[in-house]
């Protein structure tokens, strides 16, 4: 279990003059559920964005299972096991649910365009398995009944759920969740908490998650790390951080600045 | 009636029903059009249909890149006529056999789209269509221009030569004796071709190839981190697209027996053209593709005809007539049915069976995040 996964070595992104993030690190271990808090443009989504290689941090690397992940391209990173979901949900608009989950397993699909286009057995046998499989994960998750809808048409709390179904068929060794529990109330917030939970536990996978919610994040998060205007402020377990003056003044305010 | 649009509906909705009814009725075309007035059992009248067949298949490439994978090409008429000029140079001056040079055409074809699809890793949207644009414009010139082309094909010295026109004609390949003077075998020789090509579209349509094709176009952000690439996979598109061209220009060789570069069908105009019937017939469906350009051969004879019986009629003729019509039916059609005719068809069908009416989830109930039971008792527990 102490295992660790990825390792974000004092890396640094900027953008023209603006420090998004300056010498961050961060260890995460295989089988951890770990946070990363901080309030309003702390930096919190470019660290993902670094990780999933969106970005190329200017300075700085990122190992992940004893690889260097800021070698790598956009497209490989899923390769490698990591998979991820979107703040603002970026499911394929025009498909159904089960092809969001087809694309999920691109790269796990070996058929190729002259098989395709063919129509060769391998090409219907390889769409066939994976139907296969995005439907248990369906099913797992609870939302199988929605297979064949159209993402359009559902409720974002469903598109949720979908990307997280499309994040998890690719069988990735770590999942990034950028704010899962943005849009849902208390009550769901809780089964969230849960379901999280369970993915980890049945999948074998790691978390890292982006989260504003609180409740959700002191509930599951074995390590929290705190970042506040591209610096991390804190790392530690949620109850620690949750007494850290410097966390507290990063989302309260200082207050005695207000008192002035 | 219900029974009816349900029919209607399973043939729009199921491909594999629905296209062995169409191989069907493309077959007996033939005679079935010589119902409709203006049309007779007569060469014309199948040159049109084999028109409509070699529109039909650039026009489903072209679907594949625009519909299909969202990006836009006005250099496919480029396209097409390397395809009709690689085609009558490996039957005339290698003596290849018609099906061979189909192949290499195809190759060919695929070749120049994988260069014209290589602005694309840089550009997209209206940079990308003029950039297309520019290939189109610039092709026929050169074609005409390169003397090489043309001595290919014909004694320099020839007048025809000179004016840029190279005939096939003369020298028509031996498996094509048959087909020379007769439209009809012609039409069925296209038909062949068509099918083989429609078949391969379907194959990409449906596989993985064609849903990274759709993931792109849904969202870049998304499929990269599917780990579709980008670039290779909307390269991959543009050459597709270039292999349905190659061939369509191949069979429009056949069709007319003679290749000018200064032929409008090779013209950049006719690109628009293309873009035209897939906009019409409904974007990134391959009957769409097939309906639009139906429409876009048969509409000017339609006019045509109705034009002589106005004239007939008034006794005087409005000059320009064509153009005007044709120009507004084009405008009216994309005005009122966005997703083409074919996409007002399937909504006509699903209308009438009353699925298009089914309500949105309701966004307020709590089930929006539909975790069972177990699961959350199974996290309680703490496994």
């Amino acid at each position: 279990m102490s295992e660790t996964l990825l390792e974000i070595q004092n890396i640094e992104m900027t953008f023209g003059g603006l420090k998004a993030i300056s010498d961050f690190s961060m260890t995460v271990k295989k089988g951890q559920i770990v946070g990363l808090i901080g309030p309003n443009g702390a930096g919190k989504t470019t660290v993902f964005n670094c990780i999933s290689r969106f970005y190329k941090p200017t300075k700085g690397r990122i190992v992940f299972d004893g690889q260097d992940l800021t070698a790598k391209r956009t497209d490989d990173v899923i390769k490698m096991g990591v998979a991820r979901t979107f703040q603002n949900v970026e499911l394929f608009k025009s498909m159904t649910v089960m092809e969001n989950l087809l694309l999920g397993q691109h790269t796990r699909m070996r058929n190729t365009v002259i098989e395709d286009a063919l129509s060769l057995p391998s090409s219907r046998s390889s769409d066939k398995k994976s139907t296969q499989r995005a439907l248990e994960i369906l099913q797992e998750l609870s939302i199988k009944q929605y297979a064949n809808k159209p993402v359009a048409m559902l409720p974002f709390g469903v598109q949720k759920m979908v990307e997280m179904a499309r994040a998890l068929v690719s069988n990735p060794k770590l999942i990034l969740l950028d704010e899962p529990a943005a849009g849902s109330n208390p009550n769901e917030t809780n089964k969230l908490s849960a379901l999280i939970k369970h993915i980890r536990n049945a999948y074998n996978v790691t978390v890292l998650l982006v989260e504003h919610d609180m409740s959700l994040v002191m509930d599951i998060c074995e390590q929290l790390y705190v970042l506040d205007f591209g610096k991390k402020i804190a790392e530690g377990a949620p109850a620690e951080i949750q007494s850290n003056p410097a966390v507290i003044e990063a989302y309260l305010g200082d207050n005695e600045e207000v008192l002035d | 009636m219900n029974k009816i649009s349900n029919i209607i509906y399973d043939l729009l909705r199921k491909p594999y029903i629905g296209l062995p009814l169409l191989g069907i009725f493309l077959i007996t075309l033939p005679v079935t059009i010589t119902v409709i007035p203006m049309f007779q059992g007569n060469n014309y009248t199948y040159s049109l249909l084999s028109q409509w067949v070699i529109l039909s298949v650039t026009a489903i490439g072209l679907n594949l890149l625009v519909g299909l994978t969202g990006m836009i090409s006005l250099g496919h008429s480029a396209i097409f006529a390397f395809g009709g000029y690689a085609a009558a140079y490996l039957v005339v001056k290698i003596s290849l056999p018609y099906p061979i040079a189909i192949v290499l055409a195809a190759i060919v074809g695929g070749l120049i789209g994988l260069l014209l699809g290589l602005p694309a890793l840089k550009l997209s949207g209206s940079y990308l269509a003029v950039a297309t644009f520019g290939f189109a414009v610039a092709v026929p010139e050169f074609l005409s221009l390169n003397p090489q082309f043309n001595d290919l094909f014909n004694d320099p010295n020839d007048l025809a030569t000179k004016l840029g026109v190279v005939k096939v004609e003369k020298q028509y390949l031996p498996i094509f004796e048959f087909t020379k003077r007769d439209d009809l075998s012609r039409y069925y020789l296209f038909l062949i071709i068509a099918t083989v090509m429609v078949l391969l579209a379907i194959g990409l349509w449906r596989s993985r190839t064609g849903r990274a094709f759709r993931a792109i176009r849904d969202s870049e952000t998304a499929a990269q981190a599917m780990g579709v690439h980008i670039g290779r996979y909307k390269v991959l598109a543009f050459s597709l697209s270039g292999i349905f061209a190659g061939v369509a220009g191949a069979m429009y060789m056949a069709q007319i027996g003679q290749l000018d570069a200064k032929d409008l069908q090779f013209g950049a105009a006719e690109s628009i053209l293309f873009l035209a019937a897939i906009i019409l017939g409904g974007l990134g469906s391959i009957p769409g593709a097939i309906i639009g350009s139906g429409l876009l051969v048969i509409l000017p004879e339609l006019i045509k005809s109705l034009k002589t019986q106005l004239r007939e009629m008034t006794g005087s003729s409005i000059e320009n007539f064509e153009s005007i019509f044709y120009g507004l039916i084009i405008i009216l059609c994309v005005f009122y049915m966005p997703n083409g005719i074919f996409g007002a068809l399937k909504k006509l069908a699903e209308w009438m069976r009353g699925v298009g009416r089914e309500p949105m989830l309701d966004p307020t109930k709590e089930n929006n995040l539909p975790i069972s039971e177990e699961v959350i008792n199974e996290a309680r527990k703490g496994v």
